[in-house]
């Protein structure tokens, strides 16, 4: 069956979908749709559902359907996801609140709908406006609650998440950067220095993996949602507070936590609702380790070739250019780890 | 060597100032993004155009001393990912981090000189 990818098609699937739930009999309207930037691999649009007198604003999300191999990078299907979100937002953890699970005969492909959360994701307006220090007051402590939600979510159900030990994750990257053929002395470095410091002594849960400034939805009273769960694993829950600390994804804010907090509030929000100590050390480890997987996605996507040989769009080789970004953050941090 | 004029920095630095300040303004949305990363990518090529032989040579000398050899910086510089990724050149051989960080640092004086300043 066909995807439909233009707003009318977009908008007439889309009725009949919403159309077709519950009892079957609910009557409503796709009102001003309108597809949202960001995201080069999905598509997402945002409309009004207008039904029985109320109006809601929800939005739709296109995956592309995954081809090839999936290989051993976790990258969940719609439907994973998903489930992965429903099982997060039952255990307190704010994520989107999912309506429906778009199947073949949709005719939208791969997707799902979610309830719209009002709010900033920009992180160069979060860090930086009046209109969000208060929020940045208080975000630190709400992420550490957040991730200890997360860590200790239950994983029945879930049994499509793939584990990856810190190790896994080493060979799953190095393979990534192996197979895009760029050779960097950097790159080469760093590789070793964290198959050097691999952890041993880490308990496994649920890592949400890309939690960090940009996938965040906040409000001046903080954090309001976490989107993005589509990387999420079975690892090291170490691993998430070391991927919200990198610079990368600081936004020029000064502080260490996502451009917007210090390290001592996310750690002791942490630890005061897991009741689990946070290994600062391994923390530095993962977020070190964070930015080489960043640098292996520069490099991956600066190496990007169209079909017929051509390099790819000038977005994606522009950011080849970022690859000594995080591998001179690597530099800094193993430094002053030293 | 051949004069080219302008060289090829002003030639770039022409290009992008010609985006920068009569076409960007003109556009939004999607073109208007697009093109800010091209008059970016045109302000990159200007500075390797600028400052890449300089750089280069550094890196040249550096990874001579280093690795005690005086062959072509491409072979250097492969020999060193081969020692490297083989095992046989200790994480803290002295000089390596402190080479490796150097030359990163002059990539980004090249792809984005804000990285080592901000905070």
């Amino acid at each position: 069956m066909a995807t439909a990818r233009d707003p009318e098609a977009v908008a007439s699937a889309l009725q009949a979908v919403l159309s077709r739930q519950g009892d079957g009999v609910v009557q409503g309207e796709v009102q001003g749709l309108r597809r949202l930037t960001g995201g080069a691999t999905k598509t997402t649009w945002a409309f009004d559902w207008v039904s029985g007198g109320a109006t809601q604003a929800l939005i739709l999300q296109q995956t592309p359907a995954l081809t090839g191999p999936r290989g051993r990078v976790p990258k969940l299907t719609a439907a994973e996801d998903a489930a992965v979100m429903r099982v997060a937002r039952a255990g307190g953890a704010p994520a989107p609140v999912v309506r429906l699970v778009l199947t073949e005969a949709d005719g939208l492909g791969e997707g799902y709908v979610t309830e719209a959360v009002p709010g900033e994701t920009l992180g160069k307006k979060l860090v930086r406006d009046d209109a969000f220090a208060s929020a940045r007051a208080v975000m630190a402590a709400q992420c550490g609650q957040i991730l200890a939600a997360i860590h200790r979510l239950p994983l029945q159900g879930l049994g499509f998440l793939q584990t990856l030990s810190p190790a896994d994750e080493l060979a799953v990257y190095s393979d990534l950067l192996a197979a895009c053929g760029v050779r960097h002395p950097a790159l080469s470095f760093a590789q070793r220095w964290v198959r050097e410091h691999l952890p041993t002594d880490w308990a496994p849960a649920l890592v949400h993996a890309d939690f960090r400034t940009g996938n965040l939805i906040v409000g001046p009273e903080g954090v309001r949602c976490v989107l993005d769960w589509e990387i999420a694993r079975i690892g090291d829950p170490m691993q998430d507070l070391g991927v919200l600390c990198m610079r990368s994804w600081r936004f020029g804010g000064a502080g260490e936590v996502g451009g917007f907090g210090e390290r001592e509030d996310l750690y002791a929000a942490y630890e005061a609702a897991s009741g689990q100590p946070v290994d600062r050390a391994r923390v530095r480890f993962w977020e070190a380790f964070s930015n080489l997987k960043w640098a292996i996605a520069c490099a991956r996507r600066g190496s990007a070739t169209r079909p017929d040989g051509r390099p790819a769009s000038v977005e994606l080789s522009a950011v080849g250019r970022r690859l000594e970004e995080p591998l001179w953050d690597f530099m800094q941090l193993i430094q002053e780890a030293a | 060597m051949t004069v080219f004029v302008p060289d090829m920095a002003r030639l770039v630095q022409a290009t992008a100032d010609h985006l920068e300040h009569e076409l960007l303004p003109t556009l939004d949305g999607y073109h208007r993004f697009h093109t800010r990363v091209c008059v970016n990518v045109l302000r990159i090529v200007q500075r390797q155009a600028e400052q890449g032989a300089a750089l280069e040579a550094a890196e040249w000398a550096r990874l001579r001393e280093l690795l005690q050899s005086t062959e072509a910086l491409p072979a250097l510089n492969d020999a060193l990912v081969r020692q490297l990724d083989d095992g046989s050149l200790p994480l803290d051989t002295p000089g390596l981090a402190a080479h490796l960080h150097a030359t990163l640092g002059d990539a980004l004086a090249i792809n984005n000189p804000k990285w080592t300043r901000q905070p």
